[in-house]
């Protein structure tokens, strides 16, 4: 939407221009509030150059290039009138759906591709998901724990998966074999502590 | 449009005072053809003359600078310094000539008729005793020559032109607007366009150096040397950026750069002299001023220190050497970080009481800078961090009074500056100290941006390059630690940079986000050689 044969008609360039921050904080709130496992990533901003450089846990440092996404936004003119209060929002709410969307798919995506490179993807051919396999894969994750032994993090499932798993809470077989793993794991962490430090 | 640049740049020149107009005079000398030789920097006149080149021909020039009209009253006044100029003869090592100079009185101003009347009958007494007659240059001239010599290089196209506008307009009390004066050189230089001749890149620098100088009207009647020095200092960064960038032998470039780098000394000169004359650092509104005063006072050791530095790295002792050791020692309790973009302040002040002998205070200082840098990065109570090296203090200042709307930035465990200062510490063996704080260091993701082109380091953001993230090694070797510190890779600096370590110390407070380990280790070994 641009001005008609270089004409203008009476405007607030300003106050549209904090208008329009504002309304893409909303899109980014409610984008977060959509994917709450992703607003619990912590964030940072490239202020310059277009590749990011890092280091992975037992895998070589990576460099990764950055990825568009983008919302499409469509605004008849006869929209303009009334897109204001719950207009507005209703708009903001299915542009900040879509960002969650594409968001997550990245996320997933980028996320199942470095757990192949880094080996610790596991492919069960189709077999449905028991203990043994989930012990397999939990033997692969990187824990880290809290100053009070608490497992930190989150695991992310189907819902028909996490219904399996939840099954096996009553479990006491699987339940002791779980408790041994974290343990286990927790000694490891006990043991990554212990070498935070600077040596000969 | 024309006639408004013309209008600017009048309305500019008849505002400046000498200090203001000595730089793009020199630059317009240059451009002529005339080879800056001496430039004073404005304390008491040396022999009344503030430039000195030599001509085309190789004869020697000297020139008084003047503001506003020149009347008998004017001219009474100022006898003194003119009989200086025209009849002591020139002695500075860079002119060997025994050739009488020719002495000029420039002014900005009109010289009126009965001045013009002394001038003339005193030429004659001049002529009689062999002197050469004393040359003025007033307002008309100088503004047909500064018109000139901008030919077709100042911004043209609309968005460019507002820029240079608002740079203009600007109140000279304010911290300099970084992004917005580089966007205007950026949009005269031949960097993002490399189609151009030697020539005609040689004629752009020189109207970057003009353009700032026009820029800089108001910081210079304010006497804001603060934001003078950053002004300098960025526009002698994009010409080091352009002749990186297009091969341009040092003759074409080294002229322009000169006047940038003795525009940012001259500002911290002026600025050291402003300090030594205070009783205290307190400005302006003392109900609001608290809320910026250790931000101040961080500014100050910073700039002071680094010009300090400068002069050590360049062998060139000044007056002011013992005011500054006592400046650093009565403020070093009060400086305070706003953010990552102080830590290079802190790290020039520690550099400089190194330089002063003050070995153990100086790493001290680094130990708590980092100290303060890992504990509020290494909140875990939803509070923010420390901005990165990418926010001006005035941005950082913004955050915390919780004025502006929190950024969408997690600055929580990282850090772009704690890499630098784990380097500072190893090659002064402080093992200890770095094996007390190496347990808050691994949980950080050190942060470095390496732009990729050279010459992008001089540029206020850099298009190509990456950022990397990472993270220090849990055990880390000591051994290991120490040599990676000591054999760092500065070929990654930019050539012409590596060669201006002096300039570089300067570069680092301009240019927060590009302190970097080969950075400091660049400036410490200028240092220590």
């Amino acid at each position: 939407m641009g001005y008609d044969n270089g004409h203008m008609l009476p405007d607030f360039p300003q106050l549209k221009s904090e208008l329009r921050d504002g309304i893409l904080r909303a899109i980014h709130g409610a984008s977060r509030m959509k994917a709450p496992s992703l607003a619990e990533i912590k964030t940072f901003v490239q202020h310059e150059g277009t590749a990011h450089s890092y280091d992975r846990i037992d895998a070589p440092s990576k460099t990764d290039a950055y990825e568009q996404i983008g919302v499409p936004i469509e605004i008849t003119f006869a929209e303009v009138p009334d897109l204001v209060g719950e207009r507005l929002a209703a708009k903001i709410d299915a542009i900040a759906e879509d960002i969650a969307r594409q968001e997550m798919e990245l996320f997933n995506r980028r996320f199942s591709e470095s757990a192949q490179e880094v080996g610790n993807a596991l492919d069960a051919g189709g077999a449905p998901l028991t203990p043994e396999l989930f012990f397999q894969m939990l033997e692969r994750v990187h824990m880290e724990f809290g100053p009070d032994g608490q497992l930190l993090g989150q695991f992310r499932t189907s819902p028909a998966l996490a219904k399996v798993m939840q099954s096996w809470h009553d479990d006491p077989t699987i339940m002791a074999q779980y408790n041994a793993l974290i343990d286990r794991k927790r000694d490891a962490w006990r043991d990554r502590e212990n070498n935070r430090k600077l040596v000969d | 449009m024309p006639g408004v640049i013309e209008r600017i740049i009048e309305n500019w020149l008849t505002s400046a005072n000498e200090r203001s107009y000595q730089i793009p005079f020199c630059q317009l000398l240059a451009a002529e053809g005339e080879t800056i030789v001496y430039i004073s920097p404005h304390g008491p006149f040396e022999q009344g003359k503030d430039v000195i080149t030599l001509d085309k021909a190789g004869k020697p020039r000297a020139y008084q600078l003047k503001n506003g009209d020149i009347n008998l009253a004017e001219w009474r006044k100022h006898k003194g310094e003119l009989n200086d100029l025209v009849e002591l003869p020139i002695s500075h090592p860079g002119i060997t000539s025994t050739r009488q100079h020719i002495p000029y009185l420039v002014t900005n101003g009109e010289i009126k008729d009965p001045a013009l009347k002394a001038i003339t009958a005193a030429n004659q007494a001049w002529r009689k005793r062999k002197y050469q007659p004393l040359r003025t240059i007033a307002k008309g001239a100088l503004l047909q020559r500064f018109l000139v010599i901008n030919g077709t290089y100042l911004p043209h196209e609309l968005p460019d032109f507002t820029v240079f506008l608002e740079l203009i307009l600007r109140d000279g009390h304010q911290p300099l607007d970084k992004p917005k004066l580089a966007k205007l050189l950026e949009s005269i230089l031949p960097i993002t366009n490399t189609k151009t001749t030697p020539g005609g890149t040689k004629r752009a620098l020189a109207s970057a150096v003009l353009v700032t100088g026009y820029a800089l009207e108001q910081p210079y009647a304010a006497d804001n040397h603060w934001a003078v020095f950053e002004a300098w200092i960025l526009a002698g960064s994009y010409v080091l950026a352009t002749a990186e960038k297009t091969h341009l032998p040092g003759k074409d470039w080294s002229g322009s750069f000169d006047l940038c780098e003795i525009g940012a000394l001259n500002a911290l000169a002026s600025l050291c002299r402003d300090c030594a004359h205070r009783e205290h650092l307190v400005e302006g509104d003392p109900w609001t001023d608290g809320h910026v005063y250790h931000a101040r006072v961080t500014l100050l050791m910073g700039l002071l220190s680094a010009w300090n530095l400068y002069h050590r790295i360049t062998k060139t002792p000044h007056e002011q050497e013992s005011f500054i050791r006592e400046f650093v020692h009565q403020y070093l309790p009060s400086m305070k970080q706003w953010g990552e973009s102080a830590v290079p302040h802190f790290v020039i002040t520690a550099l400089e009481m190194e330089a002063q002998g003050a070995q153990h205070a100086a790493e001290t200082l680094v130990i708590n800078t980092m100290t303060t840098v890992l504990a509020v990065n290494g909140r875990t109570d939803g509070r923010p961090g420390l901005p990165s090296p990418y926010y001006a203090p005035e941005q950082a200042l913004r955050l915390l009074y919780n004025l502006d709307q929190p950024v969408r930035e997690d600055f929580v465990g990282t850090s772009y500056t704690i890499h630098p200062m784990i380097d500072f510490l190893a090659r002064r063996w402080r093992r200890q100290a770095l094996k007390t704080m190496w347990y808050t260091i691994t949980g950080k993701s050190l942060k470095g941006f390496y732009p990729g082109e050279p010459w992008e380091w001089c540029r206020w953001r850099a298009q190509t390059g990456t950022l990397n993230s990472r993270f220090v090694g849990s055990p880390q070797s000591w051994a290991a630690l120490l040599q990676e510190a000591q054999d760092l890779d500065l070929s990654v600096l930019p050539e012409h940079l590596r060669y201006r370590p002096g300039f570089a110390v300067l570069f680092a407070l301009v240019f927060p986000h590009r302190f970097t380990r080969e950075l400091l280790k660049l400036i410490e070994g200028a240092l220590a050689s």
